[in-house]
């Protein structure tokens, strides 16, 4: 999905000439489908693990990978200040911490018009206890900085990853905006000024509950080419607070050819053998789904 | 008077009492000498001498800087607040209209004001507690001069009596030593270029902002302009020294905010680590310029700067921006130093390269548009040494970094992973 939004900002520019910036790890997952399927070359991936450099090293799919050593925070203001248009997916592993809005605030301060934060980020709800607002503004305390934490004292959702998803990603997009609103007072023409749109919002499990964030940068000039790019007509994106909530039906190989050669038509679903839960699961999202095969052991 | 009517005018002591309370004795006698620098700027002349002497039963102030015209005196200058209708001062310091006459209800009870331009030499003289007496009378009165010892473009402000609660501060050493270095830190830029202060007989010495620059350390300098102000900002090394590491804020060549290391600059937001040791080095500068001075983003104390005010805004995003290199700078600086200290790196290029560098004030440097500076050196992976990270609640750090008598994070980390060592592992 991400691949398929960030194909679409051809209208921006070519998409080899951007830059990714993520957090390739050990595996460099997303770094392959970035080359592979966008032919992205300038790569860089930010590595915290100052002690296995070499395996980090040898690991990296491609020579054009270069690895930064150190915190994110650390290194992304050396990587901020390029001009050229970038697409940064900060794929944190962990729960939200206060200096993620850090890095989303220094990527903002320089981001080029074109270019696209996202973040993901474990998104499970904050430990507290019912009905004490103190003790849910103390646990939000960990994630988020003082000024974010809502003095409301409406408590009813907060047990739902999904309800901290949003207000995680709206601490990101207030960071954002701040940030922006100062850079763009001293623009020298209108045309400079930028906006970000927040155009992606997943929610799904992964071991734990989490969410990514998406956030499209452009400079009023590139407004018009924005448009062209129609981002819009991907039924996944998601400007709202509502997330797309991405989940995984549980069907084998059989069950999903199957539902795969009747789709659309729920009548011929034998919901004895699937639900129409899982049913509408798959055809929602089929094409993104990982490939695999089942080894036959008969 | 209409039989409805409730008063609402307020009283004079009030007045006086809300207009003196938020600004200290030190700052105040700083808005006189901006008055001094306003007359000097009208009057375009330079090299002028402002002489102060203050003690306990005494504080006169003098200038040549060309003297209050008469006119201005009756029609603007006592007035308490700046009218819309006052003759501009171009790029002048003085602009909310209460300086001088807060300073002299701060300090005196009674005080006069003499001053000779375009041949016209008056004084006027005020009784402070007589002229609260009189709730109706606002104005001041002058008489004119024939005989006077001040000269054409002079003025001269004397406190003849003054209030008892003032008395023992103004002969107080520490404050005199402290005004002494408000001046020269205030008015550095002014200073250097040729204004001479003397505070009881000793000529103030400018407190010169000075950098570390050479062919591989450079200064930054980024500019802009919006809505008629100039915003100008440098961002560079010192030497480190915690009290002057920060911002610098000044507004029409008046130091504002002095090495300021709070949020207030860029400190702790915008992606920018709060200030510490490690950043003592750090150097800002950020001038603002404008010929209509109500346009700088400065407090009516001028102690600081006004935050909301839309220059402000947009200077912070450049300053943010600026500091970035410098703080990466000085992060890979302590690095280098913690490496060196642990026996893995021996080259230290960018502690020589401050050291190497030669002391220059910073408004005379040669500037750059992106900071310059040495590589650093990373130190190679030392296979038989391993690095532990984890976390641990606030409380119980504190805890244990106390009863280790530790320093830092380190020191706690290592003498905690000692002390299991030596008792749990041991002969293994």
């Amino acid at each position: 999905m991400m691949r398929d939004f960030f194909i679409r900002l051809s209208h921006l520019g070519r998409i080899e000439d951007y830059r990714y910036v993520g957090f390739g790890s050990k595996y460099f997952s997303d770094f392959i489908i970035f080359h592979r399927y966008l032919n992205i070359s300038e790569m860089v991936s930010i590595e915290s693990d100052t002690t296995n450099k070499e395996r980090y090293e040898f690991n990296k799919p491609y020579s054009n990978i270069t690895m930064k050593w150190g915190r994110s925070t650390t290194v992304l203001p050396e990587l901020a200040g390029s001009p050229k248009r970038t697409i940064y997916w900060l794929d944190y592993d962990g729960r939200f911490e206060e200096y993620m809005l850090h890095d989303a605030a220094i990527i903002a301060e320089s981001i080029s018009s074109g270019s696209v934060i996202a973040i993901s980020f474990n998104c499970e709800s904050p430990e507290f206890s019912d009905g004490d607002l103190a003790s849910l503004q103390d646990a939000l305390m960990k994630h988020v900085s003082k000024k974010y934490i809502p003095s409301t004292s409406d408590l009813r959702g907060w047990k739902s990853p999904r309800t901290m998803a949003t207000f995680i990603k709206n601490c990101v997009k207030e960071e954002i905006s701040s940030i922006l609103e100062n850079r763009n007072l001293s623009v020298e023409s209108n045309n400079q000024e930028i906006s970000f749109e927040q155009k992606l919002f997943f929610t799904y499990a992964d071991g734990a509950p989490m969410a990514t964030v998406a956030f499209l940068f452009f400079s009023e000039g590139e407004k018009q080419a924005v448009n062209d790019c129609r981002l819009d007509d991907l039924y996944f994106i998601r400007k709202s607070d509502d997330p797309f909530d991405i989940t995984m039906p549980n069907l084998t190989i059989k069950e999903i050819r199957h539902l795969m050669e009747i789709r659309p038509d729920e009548s011929g679903i034998n919901t004895k053998i699937v639900t129409l839960k899982d049913a509408q699961a798959l055809w929602d999202n089929y094409r993104y789904f990982p490939g695999f095969s089942e080894i036959e052991a008969f | 008077m209409n039989e409805n009517n409730i008063k609402a005018s307020p009283t004079k002591e009030f007045f006086i009492s809300m207009l003196t309370r938020d600004i200290s004795t030190d700052r105040a006698i700083l808005d006189l000498i901006d008055n001094s620098i306003d007359a000097a700027t009208q009057s375009e002349k330079h090299n002028v001498t402002i002489k102060l002497d203050i003690g306990r039963e005494v504080f006169v102030i003098t200038d040549d800087a060309g003297g209050l015209d008469l006119t201005i005196a009756k029609e603007y200058a006592f007035r308490f607040g700046r009218s819309s209708k006052n003759p501009p001062t171009p790029n002048s310091v003085g602009q909310f209209g209460v300086g001088m006459k807060r300073t002299l209800f701060k300090i005196g009870q009674e005080f006069y004001v003499e001053s000779m331009k375009g041949g016209v030499a008056y004084r006027i003289e005020v009784n402070v507690d007589k002229w609260l007496s009189d709730e109706n009378q606002w104005d001041f009165q002058y008489t004119i001069l024939t005989d006077s010892s001040i000269k054409e473009g002079e003025t001269r402000i004397e406190v003849t009596k003054i209030r008892d609660e003032i008395k023992d501060l103004l002969s107080d050493s520490t404050f005199k030593n402290n005004l002494t270095q408000e001046v020269a830190a205030a008015y550095f830029k002014k200073i250097h270029g040729g204004l001479n202060i003397i505070i009881n007989g000793e000529t103030t010495r400018s407190d010169d902002l000075t950098i570390k620059v050479s062919q591989q350390l450079s200064c930054i300098k980024n500019h802009f302009e919006l809505d008629g102000v100039r915003v100008t900002l440098y961002c560079a090394v010192s030497d480190r020294v915690w009290d002057n590491g920060g911002w610098y804020v000044v507004c029409n060549d008046r130091l504002v905010a002095q090495a300021d290391q709070s949020a207030t600059t860029g400190w702790g937001i915008s992606g920018n680590p709060k200030y510490h040791a490690d950043f003592a080095y750090f150097r800002g500068l950020v001038e603002f310029s404008s010929e209509d001075s109500s346009k700088l983003p400065w407090t009516t104390t001028k102690t600081g700067v006004d935050q909301d005010k839309k220059i402000y805004k947009a200077a912070l995003h450049h300053m943010s921006v600026a500091m970035k290199p410098v703080l990466a700078f000085l992060r890979d600086l302590a690095q280098e130093a913690s490496a060196v200290k642990e026996g893995t790196l021996k080259d230290t290029p960018l502690a020589n390269s401050i050291t190497s560098a030669q002391s220059v004030r910073i408004l005379d440097t040669v500037t750059t548009e992106t900071f310059v500076r040495p590589e650093k050196v990373v130190p190679p992976e030392d296979a038989n040494v391993a690095h532990i990270q984890y976390y641990v609640p606030i409380e119980k750090y504190d805890k244990a970094r106390s009863v280790l008598s530790a320093n830092t994070k380190k020191d706690v980390g290592e003498k905690t992973f000692e002390y299991f060592f030596t008792y749990e592992c041991k002969g293994e």
